[in-house]
Formats: C-alpha cells, sequence, structure tokens
C-alpha cells in the first residue's frame, strides 16, 4: 500500500470514528438526529456549510477551468467567495429565529410553516430531492473515481467503499456527524489547497515570474474576459456564474439546515466572520494552482485532474496523501449532507408528513436512516455504470434548486407579505423556466444563463402573485408575530417557543 | 426559567423540619410574599390561542407555593484571597453585586412540593400574605408525598448558585456561600387557561412569570 493510501485510510477511520462518538453524544429524538439538537457553535457552522457547499468541484472543475480559461474563471470564485457570507448574513440569524419558533425540523418544513399549506410541501419536497439526488450522485462517481485514482483498486469496488464510509457515519450520527466531520473536512481541504498553492508558487517562481509565464502563452488568459479577449464575453454566463455561486447558495436545502441547527441566533454573526477567512484562504487557491498549471504541465490530457497532477509533480509524496484526502473530504463532505439531506425530505417531508402522521420521534429516526440507506443503495447502483452527462446534470440540479428557492427563502425571512399563493408560483414558475429555458436550447441561442432567467421569474412570481393575493390569502396572525419577534435582536420569548416547559408539571393544581 | 432539580430533590431522608404540615416551619420568621404576575391574562390568552388556534377560552389565576433563600456567592482567589471586583450582575440575577466582601446576591426559588429549584433573574416583588393563603396553597397543588425540608431547600440552591457561578469565572476558584436572608414563603403566579376550537379542548399551565407553557390535558372532540 503507497503512502497516500495510508493517508487515505487514516482520514476514512478518523471519519467513522467522529461518526461514532457522535451517536454516543447527541440526543435520539428527531431535533438531535436532524437538527444536532441546535447546538453548533460558529465554527463548526461556518465550516460545515462552506464545505458542504463546495463539492470536488473545487479540486477538479475549478483547476480545470482555470487552466482552459485563465484569470477568466476567477468571476466563479468571487461569486464562492461572497456565497457564503452572503447567506449566513441574510438568512443566518432570521432563520434559525424563526425556524425554532415556527418548530421546524428540516428546511422543507420550515417553509411550510412559514407558508401554511400543504401544497408548499407537496411542491418543494420532490423537486428538492430529485434535484439534491442527482447532486449527491455525481459526488459519488467523483468519490469513486478519486480513490480508484489513488489506490488503483477497481472503480466498482472504490465506489462501494466511498458510499460505505460516509452513509456510515450519516445512517449512524445523523446532522451531528454530518456536521462534525464536515468540519474536519473543511480543515483538511483548507491544509491541502493552500499546500499545494504554496508548492506551486514555488515552483514558478512566485506569482509575478508565473504571470509573466502565463502572459507568454496568451496574454489574454491575464485577463478577466478569458482566452479570446474582451469582445468575445459572454455576460449572461457570467452573470449566472456570479448568481449560482453567491446568492444560489440561499436556495439550497442542504446548505440551509445548518442555520437551523444553530446553538443561538447570533452565532450567524461570528460565522460569517469564519465563513469569510476560509473562503479568502481557501477559494482563489484551486484557480489560481489550475493557471499556474499552464506552465507546470502545459501539455495536461485532462484538465479537471490540473490540482491533483500539479500537487503530485510540486509536493513530497506524504503530502500528495495529504492533498487526496482534501479531496476525498471535498467530495465526502457534500455528498453526507446532501444524502442526510435528501433522507430527512423523503422521511419527515413525504413520508411523514402525508402517509403516516402518527410516528414517534424514534421511529421517524428510523424511517430517516433506512431512507439514506435505500438513496445510497440506488445512486451506488446507477453510479456504477457511470451514467453519462452526470456534470451536466449536477449544474442543472443546482440551478433549478436556487431559482426554485431562492425568493422564497429570502421572503420567508424579509418579507412579511410573501405569502402562500406567492410561495407556490415562485416555487412552479422558478422551476420551470429555468428548465425549458435549458431544455429548448434557449441557453445557447441568448447567452443567458438558465439562473438568471429563473431568479427573475420566480422573483417576480412570489411578489406579484403575493401582492396580488393579500386579501385573499392573508399571512397567518401567528406567522406575521413571529415574523415581528424575527426583527428582534436578543432570545426567544417562552411563550413564543413551540415547546413546553415540562417543569411547570409539578407547578398544575388539584383543580386543573 | 426551567426549573433544575438539586441534589437533595430525590432524597429526604433529614424528617427534622419536615414541612409535612400546613403552617409555616421553625426558622420561617417572614409572612410568604404573594408575587405579582409578569405575564398578564390576555398574553396567557394568546399563548393558548397560539397552540389552540380559533379557540374560546377563559382564564383564572393560580399560585404555586415556592421557597426562596438569598444567597450570597464570593469566589477565592488562588491564595484564598478574596475578589475585590463583585461578580458580574448580569448573569444571575438582580439585587447583585454590591461592596467587595458582599458578593453576588442570589434569589433561588425552590418548589415547596417537588424540591426542584431555578435561580430567578428578578428581585421578587409582591404583596404579603396570611398564613391561611399560604396553607390554601399548600393544600391545592396535586403533588403527591412528603415536602422537601429547609435542609433540603437550602442544600438545592447551595448546589445550584456554584453551577451558575462558574460560568462566569475562570475554573479552580474556591466559592464561598452565605444565606444573605433567612427562607420564605413565596406564592408563584401561573395561569391556567381552558378552552376549545372545533377539534380539540385543552387545558394549559401558562407560566406567570416568563409565560411559557405546559399542556396539562387535550381531549379530540368528536366530529359530527
Amino acid at each position: 500500500m503507497n503512502l497516500e493510501t495510508w493517508f487515505l485510510v487514516i482520514y476514512f477511520i478518523a471519519m467513522v470514528g467522529i461518526g461514532v462518538w457522535t451517536l454516543k453524544i447527541g440526543n435520539k429524538d428527531s431535533e438531535g438526529y436532524l437538527l444536532g439538537g441546535r447546538s453548533l457553535g460558529p465554527a463548526v457552522t461556518a465550516l460545515r456549510l462552506q464545505s458542504s457547499s463546495m463539492s470536488g468541484y473545487m479540486f477538479l472543475g475549478a483547476g480545470s477551468l482555470a487552466y482552459t480559461k485563465g484569470y477568466f474563471s476567477l468571476w466563479y470564485a468571487m461569486g464562492d467567495i461572497g456565497g457564503g457570507v452572503l447567506n449566513l448574513s441574510i438568512l443566518g440569524r432570521r432563520m434559525r429565529k424563526l425556524s425554532q419558533i415556527l418548530g421546524s425540523l428540516t428546511s422543507i418544513e420550515y417553509l411550510e410553516h412559514r407558508y401554511p399549506s400543504p401544497w408548499i410541501r407537496a411542491i418543494a419536497a420532490p423537486v428538492a430531492v430529485f434535484c439534491i439526488f442527482f447532486y449527491v450522485m455525481s459526488q459519488f462517481i467523483a468519490g469513486g473515481r478519486g480513490l480508484e485514482m489513488v489506490t488503483g483498486i477497481p472503480y466498482a469496488w472504490a465506489l462501494l467503499i466511498a458510499v460505505g464510509v460516509i452513509v456510515f457515519y450519516t445512517f449512524l450520527g445523523g446532522y451531528l456527524a454530518v456536521a462534525y466531520t464536515d468540519f474536519v473536512q473543511a480543515i483538511i481541504m483548507l491544509i491541502g489547497m493552500v499546500w499545494i498553492l504554496i508548492g506551486t508558487m514555488q515552483a514558478v517562481g512566485g506569482w509575478t515570474a508565473g504571470n509573466n509565464a502565463v502572459g507568454e502563452i496568451n496574454p489574454n488568459l491575464l485577463t478577466m474576459w478569458g482566452p479570446d479577449g474582451f469582445g468575445s464575453v459572454q455576460w449572461g454566463v457570467i452573470i449566472g456564474a456570479v448568481l449560482v455561486f453567491s446568492i444560489g447558495y440561499m436556495g439550497w436545502p442542504h446548505v440551509n439546515v445548518s442555520h437551523m441547527a444553530m446553538k443561538r441566533p447570533s452565532v450567524a454573526r461570528t460565522a460569517s466572520m469564519y465563513a469569510t477567512g476560509f473562503n479568502l484562504l481557501f477559494i482563489p487557491a484551486p484557480y489560481i494552482v489550475g493557471i499556474m498549471a499552464l506552465i507546470l504541465l502545459p501539455n495536461l490530457d485532462n484538465p479537471e485532474l490540473a490540482v491533483f497532477q500539479v500537487a503530485d509533480t510540486v509536493l513530497p509524496n506524504f503530502a500528495v496523501g495529504i492533498v487526496m484526502a482534501g479531496i476525498m473530504a471535498a467530495i465526502m463532505s457534500t455528498a453526507d449532507a446532501l444524502l442526510l439531506q435528501s433522507g430527512t425530505i423523503a422521511s419527515q417531508d413525504l413520508f411523514q408528513r402525508f402517509i403516516k402522521k402518527d410516528m414517534s420521534d424514534s421511529q421517524s429516526v428510523w424511517v430517516s436512516r433506512f431512507t439514506v440507506l435505500i438513496l445510497a443503495i440506488i445512486g451506488y447502483i446507477v453510479a456504477v455504470n457511470d451514467p453519462p452527462a452526470v456534470a451536466e446534470v449536477v449544474i442543472f440540479s443546482t440551478t433549478v434548486l436556487g431559482a426554485a428557492f431562492v425568493p422564497v427563502y429570502v421572503a420567508a425571512a424579509w418579507w412579511k407579505k410573501a405569502n402562500v399563493p406567492g410561495a407556490i408560483s415562485s416555487m412552479v414558475l422558478g422551476t420551470v423556466s429555468s428548465v425549458v429555458w435549458q431544455l429548448t436550447g434557449l441557453v445557447d441561442v441568448t447567452g443567458v444563463d438558465p439562473m438568471g432567467i429563473g431568479i427573475v421569474c420566480s422573483t417576480l412570481a412570489l411578489i406579484l402573485v403575493s401582492l396580488a393575493t393579500q386579501k385573499s390569502h392573508p399571512v397567518p396572525a401567528h406567522v406575521v408575530a413571529a415574523l415581528k419577534e424575527t426583527d428582534k435582536i436578543g432570545a426567544i420569548p417562552a411563550h413564543m417557543l413551540t415547546g413546553q416547559n415540562d417543569a411547570l408539571a409539578a407547578q398544575v393544581p388539584k383543580d386543573a | 426559567m426551567r426549573e433544575q432539580p438539586g441534589p437533595g430533590a430525590d432524597r429526604r431522608e433529614e424528617p427534622s423540619d419536615q414541612t409535612t404540615g400546613a403552617a409555616q416551619p421553625a426558622g420561617v420568621t417572614e409572612p410568604a410574599l404573594r408575587l405579582t404576575p409578569h405575564i398578564t391574562d390576555a398574553e396567557a390568552l394568546a399563548v393558548f390561542a397560539r397552540k389552540l388556534p380559533g379557540a374560546q377560552a377563559e382564564v383564572r389565576q393560580v399560585i404555586h407555593p415556592f421557597w426562596r433563600t438569598v444567597l450570597s456567592a464570593r469566589t477565592r482567589g488562588i491564595f484564598g484571597r478574596s475578589r475585590k471586583k463583585s461578580l458580574s450582575s448580569g448573569a444571575a440575577g438582580a439585587g447583585a453585586g454590591s461592596g467587595p466582601g458582599v458578593g453576588q446576591r442570589m434569589n433561588v426559588l425552590v418548589n415547596a412540593y417537588s424540591g426542584k429549584g431555578f435561580i430567578a433573574d428578578f428581585e421578587p416583588i409582591g404583596t404579603p400574605v396570611d398564613a391561611a393563603v399560604w396553607d390554601a396553597a399548600l393544600e391545592a397543588s396535586d403533588q403527591a408525598g412528603p415536602r422537601p425540608s429547609l435542609f433540603e431547600v437550602s442544600r438545592t440552591a447551595r448546589s445550584l448558585v456554584p453551577t451558575k457561578v462558574l460560568k462566569t469565572v475562570k475554573l479552580g476558584m474556591g466559592i464561598t456561600l452565605d444565606e444573605a436572608a433567612p427562607p420564605r414563603g413565596i406564592l408563584k403566579p401561573n395561569w391556567i387557561v381552558t378552552g376549545a376550537n372545533e377539534k380539540f379542548a385543552a387545558t394549559i399551565l401558562v407560566d406567570g412569570l416568563d409565560s411559557s407553557h405546559y399542556i396539562v390535558r387535550v381531549e379530540k372532540l368528536e366530529q359530527d
């Protein structure tokens, strides 16, 4: 077994260990399994949010984009850097407070409580679980391929090991396991990526020397306009890229659930500082490494392997092992969050809500666990056949998630007039418009990204329909009261909390 | 304002001054104090309406007996010297602080039935009542079994205060606890709200101080 494989084995054991540990420390009820008992501090919240937002794309796709487009790729980096901070700043504190007042355990349930209608969940849950499933499948494939590349074991077995480890700790520890493993994984990702960046800069003789060498290949690569210069800029694509990676995060249920699991609403402020620090250190690195790969490895067959090949060239063997663990960490941290979220939606938001309403807490946790298992098995069966065009489907799925959910999540916390018809029309129109835009080929004709169209349509629908139906469908009084309380800074008053105070049982009078 | 069990809550082996009778035990000199509710009846009804939307409900005030003890907590430095600077008063209550050597005053309320206590983040304000009112309150509870003795009340209070103080000072510091005032009966106000909508009938107890609630009973109504 080579050194890289040893690092991966140690990494896998550590992840499984965290899963077992969280099983011991976590609560066994639904709130414990699904939200970690709302107990997470700022560092875990921020790094969990960032690592689950950034999939293996950061090690594979980002390097590839930079290798082929030069500094144009930093448009994507800009969106990414701002995304986590925007999400925490706009939604963090408010979503945490409102979800507790409304007694919501999942990010889809939160939407139904804010917009009280079963149709909200009936529409949101299938859209979310469908999109998330494709996303998680792609992470399985990336995990399997990564493991195959390092260890040399056949893809089917590599995939089984990668999926097995993820399912094991997600199944056992639920949200707490996912959060703590994501936290550790974010640190591993950061160490791995910064190490590659330093090694790369040393190898090319510093940033200035590197840029000079890249400029000799093609001066346009040093500009933000792409290899073909300013005249060929597709502004629609740039706007779409910035949108997908900045505000798009606010529509991803598996990312937003981290707001609901914070220890206190005020955690959001500190978490956004951690997220900013992490993003500034981590995100530009793979893009810069990808650009510098043009000098170090000018004839690369597969640009997706740019970061890994550069690491292999500039770092010692043991460091390559840490980098590989970083790549696996990026993939697994997204996959586990997606898997838990799709399991949660399927069990809580579909099964419990519409099929078996009287489930106990413990039954609910077990249904979530088995849903995770079943989805993982289906994901494995599909992924082991390595279906074509997965990358395109993934980008499309995340685009649909953003278009369908960004306006409803933002308005849920900020706009007291957002009502049920507005939310339904926003989700439907956001989904349909982005799907139609993509399938009819309008993206190529107009150069406008489906995310941009989807967001515009869903936002307009939410505003116009909500205003038009204020009289027929007013926002319920308890929701307005909850929103007013959410406006305030400070602890939630006891009378706004959904749960009861069991200590009062000892104060019940005889004649009650 | 969640009550926390003290170590003496379930052990009632010291019968010396056990408050099994209705009268106030020895050592209690001041008359019981009936607290003024912080929550109005309208707010209690609003809590009920939130649990059972569209319900018609009625509300009445009830009282529950507690023992109040006041402890002064003073920390000691590593060489046994008292800290000159008084502890932060925000964490544990009004009446805190004051000069060097006095320490932080903490009001602890211990349930006169269950023996569980909590640190009150307010100075109890209310009106003194006759012994008969205190006796009636003791009889009104549906809690069975022996009541905690004053010794147990004191032990519960003394175990609660350090946990609160240790959150605000460095670990490893010693804590000296002094009784700053003798035990006194406190009648804590609560609201009983009963009502029904077209589907359910329910009774809930709303805390008169912080408006948290406890569902006493809920029944599903037969649909015609």
